[in-house]
């Protein structure tokens, strides 16, 4: 996928201005509340389970590479095979280098968020291998030349006159607004690519490492017929993913559907382990795993960013967020987007490039109250923050500006006593005056416009309180 | 795969997490025993009572599955004569299973003008070592599934949390069946249905063990009929899987 994270600024201007965008997000929320609020409800045991989640995770992550260790092996012994990548590359190239070795023309994927990261799709087909995405809305994302606007729904921004005409032109049917006609018409073009694909490829939700089982979670079926068709499944993970047992599984299999689409479950729950075996009737000849690091080692260096790694890819947190619910996923510029999206793609793509996402939050903590494994996100987006601002673009530290020095130390004056407070606070009520219009403050110079572009400010009072209170007892 | 790949991403990952490198046979004892022993060990099993029952019921026609219960053979071709006829069911492939033996479910069937195939490899292709007549026969079976309009199965077990089917594939019991057609009527008997999935994944565990065979390649749960929401948030139905589900509990 293309990285426009440099823009985000740019970007969420044009989302703001995009009002059909805004009409879908819009309803998107509504709806994933409406379902949320039915699947949770009253239920005593939401946050119990949430404790559990995050304690599961924390564990995990802390002893990965013995979890790891164990995964592979039971994989291995179920005949699966497993590939551990380093990066993007290296995993883009096994998959690709295997397709050829055994004749792959068509693939078949499942949505996977890590596929994308690894801009996969674009990978395979420059390498002459058409990679067909199975889930409806990847699918009109990927007709459309487009790139998902959610985790969980990629076509939210299209109304089905979008996808109506998307289908008329690109498939050559009748046109159709009729969301019952357009799934008919998508299954029908998808069976003929799932019967027909030589390879299969999705992600993997969670990896049990007792079993070396793939668990995977949809609702469509696209997952199962990617699993269970094609004679080669590639299945692709976050080396985050793998969890110890499958009691411990329970307790995802219970957050994950409310939190992503407010579901008690998912239509289908795939537990695959290994490939077929020797005698079943449909199943694929061989499994492999690719164990993805691509820059997660490094989050795992710092202990407190650590914790960005149990996210289970719910999206929950971008349905929350009062700034994902007006500039959408686009405007984040990549692959994850979101609060959760603006903690962990700095350190994947490079502080500088994506220095703006830490800042686009107002730390209200709606994604901390909604993560269902407990990721105190406005933590880390504070720790992003003062990562970006101190490593800089070139990882050096940096240089403060004279002014924000010189800001500072005529703070820490004025703060330094009474006396100096209220000197300076009585200045500032003069100052202020020249700004004051209609009693209120509505433009600022320079870079105080900052805090007046999109808001006006009270003025001080000419009377401070501490002056209205001596005279009221009468001092 | 090369060991020492391996070796070298699992260190990495011990070096970040600030870890001494892993000395020769660490124990691994402690890396699954918290919690889970409490789950599956002496872990009392919910019966399959009938408000259990009731439960699943009405956790999987809230996700838009058709149950049904059914005590007799009668009930059971009334039911599937009913669908047949409203479905325009011509073909229909079925699971290897005991209980499809146990209620003939292919004289059913046949007596309702359905073409009934069983989805299974025969013995004789698959013990000979002939490559292309096993190929060939996949490449029938598939054919025959995906022209079906009904897949039968049985299940492993029926989830009363969730509403949810547990089907596991092994020879004889493919994961076609319940994907492929645009309809799936599973048979439930009433002491398959489990309260949770605790007890769930302890008597999944429970008959790992014992039969010391290995987890089977494919488990999948079932809940509801496939659907989807992408387009425009509008919920519909049967989009790559089964339109419909109907569960037969007996």
């Amino acid at each position: 996928m293309k990285l426009k994270t440099e823009t985000f600024y740019e970007n969420s201007q044009a989302a703001l201005k995009d009002a059909k965008l805004q009409r879908a997000i819009n309803t998107f929320n509504t709806r994933f509340f409406h379902h949320r609020e039915k699947s949770i409800g009253n239920l005593d045991s939401w946050d119990e389970w949430r404790d559990e989640a995050r304690k599961i995770k924390a564990r995990t992550i802390n002893r990965l590479d013995e979890y790891l260790e164990l995964l592979v092996e039971q994989v291995t012994k179920a005949g699966g095979i497993v590939h551990f990548s380093k990066d993007a590359e290296d995993a883009r190239n096994y998959i690709a280098e295997l397709a050829k070795a055994r004749g792959v023309k068509l693939v078949v994927k499942g949505k996977s968020m890590t596929t994308e990261e690894i801009g996969l799709n674009e990978f395979l087909e420059e390498a002459g291998v058409e990679a067909v995405e199975t889930d409806l809305g990847e699918y009109i994302v990927q007709l459309a030349g487009e790139t998902p606007a959610h985790i969980i729904a990629p076509a939210i921004h299209k109304t089905r006159q979008d996808v109506g005409e998307l289908f008329a032109d690109k498939l050559g049917v009748e046109y159709s607004e009729e969301v019952e006609k357009l799934i008919k018409i998508a299954r029908r073009q998808l069976r003929e690519k799932f019967c027909n694909a030589q390879m299969g490829i999705t992600g993997v939700n969670f990896a049990v490492a007792e079993t070396g089982t793939i668990v995977i979670v949809e609702n469509e079926g696209n997952v199962r017929l990617s699993t269970s068709l094609p004679p080669i499944h590639v299945a692709l993970m976050g080396i985050e993913k793998v969890i110890p047992t499958m009691e411990d599984l329970a307790v995802f299999l219970r957050v994950l559907p409310r939190s992503a689409s407010g579901q008690k479950m998912s239509s289908y729950v795939s537990f695959i382990t290994g490939p077929r075996r020797a005698l079943e009737e449909d199943g694929p000849e061989e499994l492999h795993l690719v164990i993805l690091d691509n820059g997660r080692s490094r989050i795992l260096q710092d202990e407190e960013l650590r914790e960005s790694l149990y996210c289970i890819r719910c999206g929950a947190c971008l349905n929350a967020c009062p700034v994902y619910a007006k500039i959408g996923g686009h405007a984040y510029g990549w692959v994850y987007s979101g609060p959760i999206g603006s903690v962990i793609t700095p350190n994947f793509v490079g502080l500088g490039k994506a220095k703006e996402l830490p800042f686009a939050s107002s730390l209200c903590g709606a994604c901390k109250d909604i993560c269902p494994v407990r990721i105190n996100i406005p933590h880390l987006l504070l720790k992003m923050r003062s990562k970006v601002v101190e490593e800089g673009e070139e990882g050096a530290k940096r240089r403060v500006p004279w002014l924000e020095r010189m800001s500072f130390t005529l703070w820490a004056l004025c703060m330094r006593d009474r006396r100096s407070y209220e000197l300076a606070s009585r200045l500032a009520t003069l100052m202020q005056r020249p700004f004051v219009r209609d009693g209120k403050i509505t433009s600022l110079p320079g870079f105080l416009s900052r805090w007046t572009n999109n808001r006006d400010l009270p003025p001080l009072a000419s009377r401070t309180f501490r002056k209205r209170w001596d005279d009221y007892i009468g001092r | 795969m090369a060991q020492g790949i391996n070796r070298e991403f699992l260190s990495h990952i011990r070096r970040s997490l600030g870890k001494p490198p892993a000395s020769e046979g660490t124990s691994r004892e402690d890396l699954l025993v918290e919690k889970s022993s409490h789950r599956s060990k002496e872990r009392k099993i919910e019966e399959a009572s009938e408000e259990l029952i009731k439960t699943f019921e009405a956790e999987a026609t809230a996700v838009g599955a058709f149950v049904h219960r059914v005590d007799t053979q009668e009930e059971i071709q009334t039911y599937l004569d009913a669908l047949i006829n409203r479905c325009q069911v011509k073909r229909a492939v079925r699971w290897e299973s005991p209980i499809c033996a146990e209620f003939e479910i292919d004289e059913m069937l046949g007596n309702l003008g359905v073409e009934m195939s069983i989805a299974h490899l025969e013995n004789t292709i698959t013990s000979a070592s002939d490559g292309g007549a096993e190929a060939k026969a996949r490449e029938e079976l598939r054919r025959k599934v995906e022209e079906a309009d009904l897949g039968i199965s049985g299940v492993e077990y029926a989830l009363a949390e969730t509403g949810s089917l547990v089907l596991m594939t092994q020879k004889g019991q493919g994961r076609a069946v319940s994907l492929l057609p645009p309809i799936h009527v599973a048979l439930v008997k009433a002491q398959q249905v489990v309260a949770d999935l605790d007890d769930l994944f302890a008597l999944v565990r429970d008959s790992s063990l014992n039969e010391g065979a290995s987890p089977t390649s494919c488990m999948t749960f079932v809940t509801g009929p496939s659907r989807t929401g992408d387009i425009e948030l509008t919920l519909t139905v049967g989009v790559h899987g089964p339109k419909e589900l109907h569960i037969l509990i007996v």
